[in-house]
């Protein structure tokens, strides 16, 4: 399978008071179409800073090195880290599209959902005329199944309840009909009945539409339900990576692990922390990020940063233990 | 085993619209928690699960009394709590803590941690001085796993699992017999949200505390309920012993809940 999107070491540097630090670090991923990645990572991994930079929203200053192909429809590949603002605007929205946790932040509170999703479609087809359009926010408003579009259209997104907001932010996201779909934690602000709604939703058009789905989250249980594949990120790196159902049932990386053992299930069982924090990024030490916190630590572990290694064609880590 | 609270038929409705956009007349009244019962027996942990906008956070704040209800009946440890005014209340509320959701809307920003964690001990024990205050607040913040250096610090110096332990800290000082607690892990990140049930089920077991437990997760839930009620549209619609809420519920929502519920694959460890 070709990759879609491809990520060799994309690294971003930002500015700080305490010198540049690497929210993402020498990642390396890739992506087909109609195949959806799972990104798992906690607050401060740097899931979304990656997110940001494949959507060319980094902040001012950032510096991005390494490379982001993303496949054309010629068969080419255009390298998203050497676009200009210009070009970013035929690509954003246009290729790679986002949906984020709190639609109702996203949503233009004063204009109908209508109108929003028509906007996000004339952005790229500015030259469509009134009925053609009308007829594309319809097929939006399907894709993503709000029911009665008709009416839809016309409301405000204060009258929608937050799974119909998001459901107004997949149509939106989707009626350019780009190639890949990035989403950012898309059902954490939702109640439980309604995320299983968005994730059958989600999977659904990923196979009709053959997208490429990114999706971020911190919840594994979630990963789990909706990925083909999974990379778990820790302070910028990716730790591991593999087929979903083997990454969450025979972990490679303890940091992994030790979030599986974190989850809380329907199950009652004795949960164990991974005891404590996140390293800042500004007081990384030189070998690998975890070992602090990893009751599996060598001396080699405090040294350099553990290589990402494979324990067969298609699961791997960075660990010693691998 | 004795009912440490008891709740009968409480009810409490809003008026619907109001604000600057409301006032057209209509006086139709939006009924947030409608004629719910419960007992919660001392030292349990009894947890009300339902989606937002079902009414459990009125709920939880009726039974602190931060919230008046339109009728119902409230006992907690024997007592009329909806009789007590004035000084007896005030009492009776050291009983009842509350730790809240978001750790960092919670604590004031201005205060040093050593200041917020004592401040109920300033208002309900006023004779104490200023150091037993303080002793008492480095012993309990020491016993949620924060250092003694933490006194002299802001609130924003602290990661989101600590601001936790500070809440909980706070609310364990006075030494109350029920700790409500709205969400505390829903926030956290999934390896120190389970770093703070821990804590809660070790302080629950050190100071026979008894816990109403409010979320929208039943995995959470499931992790230290002894009873769970499942609340939906103001109403409770099932309740009984954990386990058989969560193995055998009897109403057709708590099955739609449960069937909602994301989950792992079976592991086969490292």
């Amino acid at each position: 399978m070709s990759a879609l999107l491809e990520l060799r070491s994309l690294t971003v540097e930002l500015p700080t008071a305490a010198g540049w630090v690497k929210p993402v670090n020498d990642v390396s991923l890739r992506i087909a179409a109609g195949e959806t990645l799972g990104l798992v990572g906690e607050s401060g991994s740097g899931k979304t800073m990656l997110s940001l930079a494949l959507m060319g929203l980094l902040p001012a200053g950032a510096r991005v090195t390494g490379e982001a192909r993303l496949a054309s429809q010629n068969g080419s590949a255009k390298s998203l880290a050497a676009l200009s603002e210009e070009e970013w605007r035929a690509v954003r929205g246009r290729e790679i599209a986002m949906i984020f946790q709190e639609p109702m932040t996203s949503l233009n509170p004063v204009m109908r959902v209508g109108a929003q999703i028509e906007e996000a479609i004339l952005a790229h087809e500015p030259k469509l005329g009134r009925e053609e359009l009308h007829r594309r926010l319809l097929t939006a408003m399907q894709h993503a199944a709000m029911p009665e579009p008709e009416t839809r259209a016309q409301q405000y997104p204060h009258q929608l309840s937050g799974g119909l907001r998001q459901r107004a932010m997949i149509a939106m996201a989707l009626a350019p009909a780009p190639k890949l779909l990035i989403a950012d934690e898309p059902t954490t602000a939702l109640d439980v009945t309604v995320q299983k709604q968005i994730l059958d939703l989600l999977d659904r058009l990923r196979h009709e539409l053959q997208l490429a789905l990114l999706f971020i989250t911190h919840d594994l249980a979630v990963v789990a339900n909706v990925a083909d594949r999974v990379a778990v990120m820790y302070a910028g790196r990716i730790v591991e990576e593999g087929p979903v159902q083997t990454v969450l049932t025979a972990p490679l990386h303890p940091y992994t692990q030790g979030l599986l053992n974190a989850s809380p299930t329907l199950e009652r069982r004795e949960l164990t922390p991974i005891l404590g924090t996140v390293p800042q990024l500004t007081e990384l030490p030189p070998g690998c990020a975890f070992a602090t916190r990893c009751s599996y630590r060598r001396t080699e572990c405090e040294q350099r940063v553990p290589e990402f290694r494979y324990a067969d064609v298609t699961h791997g880590a960075r660990c010693v233990l691998v | 085993m004795s009912a440490l609270l008891q709740v009968r038929n409480l009810r409490k409705s809003f008026e619907r619209g109001g604000g600057v956009f409301g006032g057209n007349g209509e006086a139709e009244r939006f009924v947030a928690v409608n004629d719910v019962s419960f007992e919660v027996a001392a030292g349990e942990t009894f947890a009300v699960v339902g989606e937002s906008g079902c009414g459990k956070t009125t709920l939880a704040r009726m039974v602190l009394r931060l919230v008046e209800p339109d009728h119902g009946v409230l006992f907690f440890a024997g007592r009329d709590l909806l009789k007590l005014r004035g000084e007896e209340l005030r009492a009776q509320r050291r009983q009842m803590q509350m730790i809240f959701q978001d750790p960092f809307a919670s604590l004031n920003p201005r205060m040093r941690v050593g200041e917020i964690v004592a401040e109920p001990l300033a208002i309900h024990e006023p004779q104490r001085s200023a150091a037993e205050r303080a002793a008492r607040a480095t012993d309990m913040l020491r016993r949620v796993g924060l250092e003694e250096a933490s006194l002299k610090r802001y609130p924003h110096e602290f990661s989101g699992g600590q601001r936790q332990r500070i809440g909980i800290a706070r609310a364990l000082i006075l030494r109350p017999k029920l700790v409500v607690a709205d969400e505390p892990v829903s926030a956290l990140d999934v390896s120190v949200g389970a770093q703070v049930l821990l804590l809660l089920q070790e302080l629950q077991r050190e100071f026979q505390l008894t816990y109403l437990f409010i979320s929208h997760s039943l995995p959470v839930v499931a992790q230290l309920a002894s009873h769970i009620a499942v609340m939906r549209a103001g109403k409770l619609v099932e309740q009984g012993p954990a386990s058989q809420v969560l193995q055998q519920p009897s109403e057709s929502y708590t099955r739609d809940l449960l069937a909602a519920v994301p989950e792992l694959p079976t592991q086969r460890g490292v």
